[in-house]
């Protein structure tokens, strides 16, 4: 019974460290540009396979594979928001357009991954070679130990990047308000583009590392950014710690659910939780009172 | 050969118009962009299909209790409307598809999960009798949508899409109304979805996807919002196009994904380049 407890909580640990690199950068994006960019996921999926392109279908060096990934999907954020985001934002349209915008190209990239690489799940041979360790109460795999810790490595990366440099101070004047921001001369699109890029860096890094627990599969980046959104939110999408412990949160209740629930309850859980948040703690758990 | 398809297709399309003109009466003139909105459809369809296979109920009453079953559901996700920022509700109904198809996928003794419900009974037998009806239904949904907007009810929708806090001054409960377009929207989605499984005979979760409300506002966006001719182009265009994927040689597996792929496409370029579609006049909120 304790073991059952603590491989769930083990479990729970590893997806939510996972999970808070999405949402991190989700919460980064959602409080400089204040859309939620549900294109996220489209990076989130294509690093994924393009890191598999590399390093299995072209039998390169994984970490070279996994940079190269990681590039294509900076550059898609990137392309994404020069010539589609800037174009909808200079004639000042609404964060609903954006959304819509951002839900089309989520579901073009997904389908082009479809298209290029079939619907059946891949797997990255190096997660072939996955040891597991039994460590008598619980088990733990190689590949989880190397998730949560690079998770940890780069969210305290992440968390120092914004509290500490420059660049950090300046995307959090511009999320504050950012025609104060524009008039200290801070570029606000500028601002939008390096918190696109970062979050970009952080989702293709979780998207990687999802893939090598589990499978490669071009749903992957819509069910990761669905956790992630939904433990940004939950813990309150305006504070990034709020979007780390939402995400912890989500990872547990998530595995919870799995034991005890067939597997297909979880997305359910996970909005329904989201739903009952919204309408009696809008604010999340850690997010300030929203005010109009 | 071909009027068959022809009939099949109109048939299809005269559904899909039903939940294009409601789904603009909620998006397009209240400005509430429920992405819930076609999973909301299609728990409509299960409703109707469940209650004349399992229950035995006779057709047009389990079509009816189903649109208000879809009513009642479309108004619990316009519950935090006044409560959240409009992307939190953005989300949530999002989450709407995946909270719909994960419980009907798994309600198992209900639903028979991922095999789907199969030998719903059809309308009428012959698909030209079954046209018939639907171009009726598809009639009278449009001229009730019409009747409304032109209303002053659809002047109180239209004000809460373009400054709430005055139509509030004006002192109406805005909740109330906003909750009122979840409903009528509802309902006419589940009408639409209930007719169609009474059509396809067989209906599955799968139906609970993304692309469904992709596709609805790829026609809405490109026939304009606040425009029910509009709709009704937008609608019959992003119907027809994928249609001549099958005709050009593409293999059918790469259908799906390409289909998919171009309702993306559409919504992406209208948006950028085209904002108000065809016939719009109003933004997206």
């Amino acid at each position: 019974m304790v073991s059952i407890f603590l491989q769930i909580l083990i479990n729970g640990l590893i997806a939510g460290a996972v999970y808070s690199l999405v949402a991190s950068g989700f919460s980064l994006m959602y409080s400089v540009s204040k859309f939620m960019n549900f294109a996220h996921g489209a990076t989130v999926v294509v690093t994924a396979y393009f890191t598999y392109f590399f390093s299995d279908m072209l039998k390169l060096n994984f970490f070279l594979s996994a940079m190269i990934g990681i590039l294509i999907g900076v550059i898609i954020a990137i392309l994404t928001d020069k010539i589609l985001y800037r174009h909808e934002r200079k004639r000042k349209a609404s964060n609903g357009v954006l959304l819509i915008t951002s839900l089309g190209i989520l579901i073009f990239f997904t389908n082009l991954m479809f298209l290029l690489f079939g619907s059946n799940t891949r797997q990255f041979s190096l997660s072939k070679s996955t040891i597991i360790y039994n460590l008598g109460l619980f088990r733990i795999s190689s590949v989880q130990i190397i998730m949560i810790a690079l998770s940890l490595i780069i969210l305290l990366l992440f968390w120092l990047l914004i509290k500490k440099t420059r660049l950090g101070k300046a995307m959090r004047a511009t999320a504050d308000n950012k025609d104060v921001a524009q008039v200290v001369g801070i570029n606000s699109d500028n601002m939008y583009l390096y918190s696109f890029i970062i979050a970009s860096i952080t989702g293709g890094i979780a998207g990687i590392l999802i893939a090598m627990d589990t499978n490669l599969f071009p749903m992957m980046g819509v069910a990761l950014i669905i956790s992630g959104f939904a433990g940004a939110v939950i813990g309150g999408a305006n504070a990034i710690s709020g979007a780390v412990v939402g995400s912890f949160f989500i990872g547990l209740v998530e595995n919870a659910v799995n034991w005890y629930l067939p597997s297909g309850y979880r997305n359910v859980v996970v909005f329904s939780l989201l739903f009952l948040f919204l309408i009696f703690r809008p604010q999340g758990l850690l997010g300030k009172v929203y005010e109009r | 050969m071909i009027e068959g398809f022809i009939i099949h297709f109109l048939i299809i399309l005269m559904g899909v118009i039903i939940s294009v003109l409601a789904f603009n009466l909620i998006a397009g003139y209240t400005g509430q962009l429920n992405l819930g909105f076609a999973a909301v459809g299609v728990a409509g369809a299960y409703v109707s299909a469940l209650l004349s296979v399992k229950a035995g109920f006779p057709i047009y009453l389990s079509v009816l209790i189903a649109a208000i079953f879809t009513a009642l559901l479309s108004v619990l996700i316009g519950l935090p409307t006044n409560k959240v920022k409009k992307e939190y509700f953005h989300l949530a109904s999002v989450g709407f598809i995946f909270i719909l198809g994960g419980i009907v996928k798994n309600w198992i003794s209900l639903t028979d999960g991922a095999l789907g419900i199969k030998g719903i009974p059809r309308i009428v037998n012959s698909n030209l009798n079954h046209l018939i009806i639907m171009v009726f239904i598809t009639l009278i949904s449009f001229l009730i949508i019409r009747l409304i907007v032109k209303s002053h009810l659809g002047r109180i929708f239209q004000g809460i899409r373009d400054d709430e806090l005055a139509v509030q001054t004006l002192g109406y409960d805005t909740y109330k109304y906003k909750l009122l377009a979840f409903a009528i929207s509802g309902f006419f989605v589940g009408l639409s979805w209930a007719l169609w499984a009474h059509y396809a005979t067989f209906i599955d979760p799968t139906l609970f996807n993304i692309t469904e409300i992709l596709m609805l506002l790829a026609m809405i966006i490109l026939g304009g919002l606040a425009s029910l001719y509009g709709s009704i182009f937008g609608a019959a265009i992003v119907f027809f196009i994928p249609q001549a994927l099958r005709f050009i040689g593409i293999s059918s597996s790469a259908i799906g994904p390409i289909r998919e792929m171009l309702f993306a496409l559409i919504l992406i370029l209208v948006l950028v380049y085209r904002p108000r579609g065809l016939l719009g006049k109003a933004d997206i909120q």
